[in-house]
This record gives structure tokens, C-alpha cells and sequence, in this order.
């Protein structure tokens, strides 16, 4: 009885010692390099337990395979048409090659340094090839920016591959200025478009002001055009109706014309008239001399 | 033991071990019995808190990956181990990643800011620039120049701005697998280190975009914050963070705030000050237009106007729309109908009056007219202000002179007043 536990124990004991010197675990976010006596035997991009002799025939380098940053100190570079640019490029990358990888670079740290290079050199010779107008445009259609980026990240991918065993996943420029002192260019630049552009929207919204105005009024005149002419019609229909009761006047023109006379009179007389008259008027004859009246016979 | 063998060998059959052993083995053996009797206890407990260790729980906010031989356990849906009691073989079997999945992180991104001391910061005024930018503390994107002038070079403008971007983890497995991050230090959480290490990507991610679209946008466009910009500079990014397949889903972009740089201030504040006139100018002229055509034609004046000019409406239609307008159309309309009904009154009035005197002067006509005249004149008389009678004089030549209209400012009834 007391054996079969000693035997237990025994293999429990014996297992977890195999496994720790016969096998190794390799990460999700790994890759792993097996090498023996120095010489690199297995490359495991696979995550998993694996099989190895134990130290030191056999020895295992891990390494992060997930995807970081490389951000490259700011640069100052020249366009193709010689313009100076200053830009600030970064990369992702993650190791693809665990071999290649440990030979080229050893380590991440290692691998930064040569990267920064590799990006270095790929921006500048690729901003090279481009004029400053392909970078920013007024018109959007000639803009080159993404063709820009993906040119650089194109260059170092290939390089970083082949000779590092470095997966470059992006590559892209963060920041894209101008020196200082052409930066100053650019503000009087800026003052000159704002006035210029200034002046046009003003103008533009003064002729709009006087359009709207000239407008109103012609519309205004169009109206009481209308209003007149219908008001000219309303006038013309109590005119004729009132020629009807002409008709009637002429039972005794004169008559008529000697009432409408005297209408005229006491309309044009009423106010503020000074009148002069002769005393042979009237009933101011009366004035001058007391009328002979003899009485009618009846 | 010679001695003991033949013991075994009796006839009597075989005893217990223990009986015949010595007091002192019987003790040895009785205390071995127990001590591996306490060693199986144990190992059986040890065994069982092994495996007990293997408990966990997933917190609300989190998933969890569980590693198993450092390979990610399952396929599918099945490899994210959703909030609740999960078991799995314990550690150095299995490893379990918690992924706060529900925390959102806020990043700001000022480096397209200009430079500003930390007093500036908190006195938040605008201070004065004078110089240029300097490339290495004032942050700042190229934006496209509107071909509007015919100066030389000028395909560019600098536009300041600030950004805030929210990002979250969408996909645990991708985001584990893909995204390098530090080892966790002792006390700090998931999130912490996640923002050392992946915030700086974020940041560079989001630069890139940034800069890529604001190349693309006028300064004006800048400066209005046009809506494009951000859901731009988002998709960019989000497109950039599923080329590396790193399981981060952007959940907004924002614009917090854009600025024209500071050496550029006057003249861009006077000219919107120009551009605000000039607005208030056809503001003006508007609420001119609305005023003249209200009073002329009333409110709806515009509208009939338009149906008046068409050409194929009828006598009648335009008497209605005419009638529809108020203001002074209607002031025209009123005179003309009382122009109307005067003229037919006074036609009327005078057919009548003839009508009913003509019997009368028929019969006696130089009375009649005697009579008309004189009422006439009595009642010119009493309205006019004063009347001056000149007596006839036969021979010729005789002038007189009459001063006349010597009050003329004050009529009749304010001057009899005064008397």
C-alpha cells in the first residue's frame, strides 16, 4: 500500500520535473527560437507546449510578436523642388522572423535603432521624389499624401523584412510642418489671401445688399402699378355711371351748366379768399344806388 | 531476521505482521502508517486546492481569455469567457488574461496646438505671437489654401487645433494577440499600463490621420469644424487599427477646437468683422425689402406678385389677387371706390336737382335764376376772408392796388378768435 503511493509520488514528481526541463510553453502573443549548442534548430511562430532537451543542449528565445510603435525623432527634409519640409514619421512593426530577427537585431531594442534608420532614410528619399504641392493643394485632386505614406511604409516593409525579419504593419507620417522662418511667409501670405478674400466677400454681400433693395423697390412699383391700373378702372366705371345722369342734364344744358357753374363757384371760393369786386356786381349795385322799382300791375 | 523467519513458517498459519514484530518496530511501523496516512490527507488536500485554484470569476465589466499552454482555449465565440464562474486547469497549465472591455478611455491630442506655458493654460486668453512657429513646441496641420488669389506658392495655410479621441476594446482576442504592451507592475491595472503603451499608438494613429485630412480641407472649413473633418479623421484611423488588426474600435473623434495662429489675429478678426457687416448688410437689405413690399402691398405681396406675372391669368383673377393685397394698394383701392361713389352721387344729386327746379323755371325763369345766384353769392361771401369792392369808373387808365393775403398763415377761424 505504502508503495503504491511512494510509486504516486514518485511519477507526480518526476512528471513535473519532465515537464519543466522537456518542454516549454509558447505564448499567443510569442514566437520562439530553439537552439542547440548556439545553433538555431526550430523556429515556432505557433503558440503551444513544445518539446525541447533541457539546458544546455537546447536553449529557447522567446519574443514579443505583437505589434508596437518606432516613433522617429523630427526631421527636416527637402521636397524635389527643394523646398525644406519637417516631418515626424512612426511605424508599427512586430517581429516575423524569429531568426533572421535574433541574428540581424538580437533584441527590440536592438531593432528600434536600425528601424529608426531604415525610416529615416525611407522618408527622406521618398519626400525627395515629390514636390511640396503633391503634400498639400488647393486643388484636393493633385493631393499625393496617402500615396506618400504608403510609398515610405512600402520601402521599409521590404527592407525591414528581408534584412531584419521585422514585420513592418504600418508606417505613416504624424506630424508635417514648415521651417520657422517660412512659416512667417506663410502669415504675410495668409494676411494678404484673408484681405483679398475679404474684400471679395464684402463686395459681394454690399452688391447682394443693393440687389435685394433695388429689388424691393422695382417690386414696389410693379404693385402700385397694378393697384393704380385697377384703381384707374374702378375711377372709369364710377365716371361712366355717372354719364348716365347726363342724359338727364339735358332737358336744359344751359340751366345745367349754369348750376355746375355755381357748384364751381362755392367750391373754389370757400376759404381764406380775398375777393375784389366791382360794386356793378351783383347785389352790390345796391351799393352804388337804389334801384327805380315800380310795382307790376296785377 | 534469521531468527524471525522460521516464525513465519509455523504450522500455526500466517499471523499479522505487526504481532510479530518487535514493541519497538510495531511502533516505527505504527508511526509510518500514520504519517502516510497524514501524507495522502495532504496530498489529496494539495491535489484539491490545485484544482480548486482553478476557480475564477470574470467581473461584469470584463471578458477573459484563458491561456492553456499559452494557446488561447477554444475557437470562435467560445474563446472569450464572458462575465460570471469559469474553471480552467490552474497556473502553470493556464494563464487568464481579463480584458476590461467595457471601460472607455478618453486620449487628448494637443500637439497640434501652439505652444502655451501653464499659466497661459489656466489664464485661457489668447496671448500675442509675434516670429514664427517652432517646428519643435507649436503644434500645427497644413490645410489647402481656396484658389482664390493669384499670389505665387499659396497652396497652404497653418491651422491650430485640438483633439479628443475615445476609444474602447471591441475585440479581446485581436486586441491580446496583436497589440504589444508592457508586463503589468505590481499594483498597477490593465488599463493603466494599456494606456502607457497603447495610448502612445493612439496618439500616433490619430496624428497621421489627422494630418492626412487636414490637407485635404480648406482653413475656412478648419475653422467652421466642418462636420467631414472628424468622421474623416476617424474612419482613417479606425481603418489604420484594423490593417494591424488590433481589436480597438474608435468610438469618437472630436474637434475640440481650431484656431487660426495667433500671428495671423488681426487680420483675421477684421476681416470677420468685415464679413459680419457685409451679413448685416443684406440682413438689413431683407428686412428693408419685407418693410417696403408689407406697406405697399401687405404680407403676402411676393407671392400675389409672382401670380400677377403669370401670364395666363385673367382679368378676373387679377382683380382678386388685387384685392387680396393690403397697404397701400388697398389706400389706391379706397381712394378709387370713393372716387367711384362721389362722382355717381354728384352726377346723380345734379340730374335730380335739375329735375326738380326745371318745373319752377320754366314758368319763372329770370327769378329763379336770380334767386340761385344770389344764394350762391351770400354763401362765397360769408366763407371768404374779406372782400373789397371797387366802384366802377368810366374813364380808363384808373388803377387801384390792393394789398391781399397780408395774414396768409392764419386761417379765417383763428384769426376771428384773436379779434
Amino acid at each position: 500500500m505504502k508503495n503504491v503511493w511512494g510509486i504516486v509520488l514518485l511519477i507526480v514528481l518526476l512528471t513535473i520535473l519532465g515537464f519543466v526541463a522537456f518542454t516549454f510553453q509558447v505564448r499567443q502573443t510569442e514566437s520562439a527560437l530553439v537552439t542547440c549548442f548556439g545553433e538555431p534548430v526550430r523556429s515556432i511562430t505557433k503558440p503551444g507546449l513544445y518539446f525541447r532537451w533541457p539546458a544546455p543542449i537546447h536553449r529557447v528565445h522567446r519574443f514579443d510578436s505583437r505589434s508596437r510603435l518606432l516613433e522617429v525623432q523630427m526631421q527636416e527634409t527637402a521636397t524635389a523642388g527643394g523646398e525644406p519640409i519637417i516631418i515626424v514619421s512612426y511605424l508599427v512593426w512586430r517581429i516575423g522572423d524569429p531568426l533572421l530577427f535574433l541574428t540581424a537585431v538580437q533584441d527590440a531594442e536592438g531593432a528600434k535603432e536600425k528601424l529608426r534608420v531604415l525610416l529615416q532614410n525611407a522618408a527622406n528619399s521618398v519626400v525627395g521624389k515629390y514636390e511640396f504641392s503633391s503634400f498639400v493643394n488647393t486643388d484636393p485632386a493633385k493631393l499625393r499624401f496617402e500615396e506618400i505614406e504608403q510609398e515610405i511604409a512600402a520601402a521599409v516593409h521590404q527592407q525591414a523584412a528581408s534584412s531584419y525579419g521585422v514585420d513592418v504593419r504600418l508606417a505613416g507620417i504624424k506630424r508635417l510642418m514648415v521651417p520657422e522662418k517660412v512659416t512667417q511667409d506663410v502669415f504675410e501670405r495668409m494676411k494678404a489671401d484673408r484681405k483679398v478674400k475679404t474684400d471679395t466677400i464684402v463686395a459681394a454681400g454690399n452688391a447682394e445688399a443693393d440687389r435685394i433693395r433695388s429689388d424691393a423697390e422695382a417690386k414696389r412699383k410693379e404693385l402700385l402699378a397694378v393697384a393704380e391700373s385697377r384703381a384707374q378702372a374702378i375711377r372709369g366705371a364710377g365716371d361712366a355711371e355717372a354719364a348716365r345722369y347726363y342724359k338727364e342734364l339735358e332737358a336744359d344744358p344751359e340751366l345745367a351748366m349754369f348750376l355746375r357753374d355755381l357748384e364751381s363757384l362755392k367750391k373754389i371760393l370757400k376759404e381764406r379768399t380775398t375777393l375784389v369786386l366791382g360794386t356793378d356786381v351783383e347785389p352790390f349795385h345796391l351799393l352804388k344806388e337804389r334801384p327805380n322799382l315800380n310795382p307790376k300791375q296785377p | 531476521m534469521n531468527e524471525r523467519l522460521p516464525h513465519s513458517d509455523t504450522a500455526q498459519g500466517t499471523l499479522p505482521e505487526t504481532q510479530l514484530l518487535h514493541p519497538g518496530q510495531q511502533s516505527l511501523a505504527e508511526a509510518l502508517r500514520v504519517s502516510f496516512l497524514i501524507l495522502k490527507l495532504i496530498m489529496t488536500a494539495v491535489v484539491l486546492l490545485f484544482l480548486a485554484s482553478g476557480f475564477f470569476t470574470v467581473e461584469p465589466n470584463e471578458q477573459a481569455l484563458v491561456l492553456v499552454f499559452g494557446k488561447v482555449q477554444g475557437e470562435g465565440e467560445s474563446r472569450i469567457k464572458q462575465p460570471g464562474y469559469h474553471w480552467t486547469f490552474p497556473d502553470p497549465i493556464s494563464e487568464i488574461i481579463r480584458i476590461p472591455v467595457k471601460e472607455v478611455r478618453t486620449l487628448p491630442i494637443d500637439s497640434f496646438w501652439f505652444f502655451e506655458t501653464e499659466q497661459e493654460k489656466l489664464a485661457g486668453g489668447k496671448k500675442m505671437a509675434y516670429g514664427g512657429l517652432n517646428p519643435v513646441q507649436d503644434g500645427y496641420c497644413l490645410t489647402r489654401n481656396e484658389p482664390i488669389t493669384q499670389l505665387k506658392g499659396s497652396d497652404y495655410n497653418i491651422v491650430h487645433s485640438k483633439w479628443t479621441v475615445t476609444y474602447s476594446i471591441s475585440s479581446p482576442v485581436r486586441f491580446f494577440e496583436n497589440v504589444y504592451m508592457e508586463s503589468r507592475k505590481p499594483g498597477e491595472s490593465f488599463m493603466e499600463v494599456a494606456s502607457r503603451t497603447v495610448n502612445p499608438l493612439i496618439e500616433s494613429l490619430t496624428s497621421d490621420a489627422v494630418v492626412s485630412t487636414m490637407v485635404r480641407y480648406s482653413l475656412d472649413e478648419a475653422l467652421r469644424s466642418s462636420a467631414g473633418i472628424p468622421e474623416r479623421v476617424r474612419m482613417v484611423l479606425q481603418n489604420s487599427l484594423d490593417a494591424m488588426d488590433s481589436g480597438i474600435h474608435i468610438d469618437d473623434v472630436r474637434l475640440n477646437r481650431t484656431n487660426w495662429p495667433l500671428q495671423v489675429d488681426d487680420a483675421f478678426q477684421a476681416s470677420s468683422q468685415a464679413i459680419n457687416k457685409s451679413e448685416q448688410a443684406i440682413i438689413d437689405a431683407r428686412a428693408y425689402k419685407e418693410k417696403l413690399l408689407t406697406d405697399t402691398a401687405g404680407p403676402r405681396a411676393e407671392e400675389i406678385l409672382a401670380a400677377l406675372r403669370n401670364e395666363s391669368v385673367t382679368d378676373q383673377q387679377q382683380e382678386d389677387y388685387v384685392h387680396q393685397m393690403g397697404g397701400q394698394v388697398q389706400v389706391i383701392l379706397a381712394e378709387a371706390w370713393a372716387y367711384r361713389t362721389r362722382v355717381e352721387q354728384d352726377a346723380k344729386a345734379a340730374a335730380d336737382y335739375l329735375k326738380s327746379l326745371l318745373p319752377e323755371y320754366r314758368k319763372r325763369p329770370a327769378l329763379v335764376l336770380q334767386r340761385l345766384y344770389q344764394d350762391a353769392v351770400e354763401e362765397i361771401l360769408q366763407k371768404v376772408d374779406e372782400t373789397i369792392f371797387v366802384p366802377p369808373y368810366k374813364d380808363r387808365g384808373r388803377e387801384i392796388r390792393v394789398m391781399i393775403n397780408r395774414d396768409i398763415a392764419r386761417p379765417k377761424a383763428e384769426q376771428s378768435e384773436k379779434k
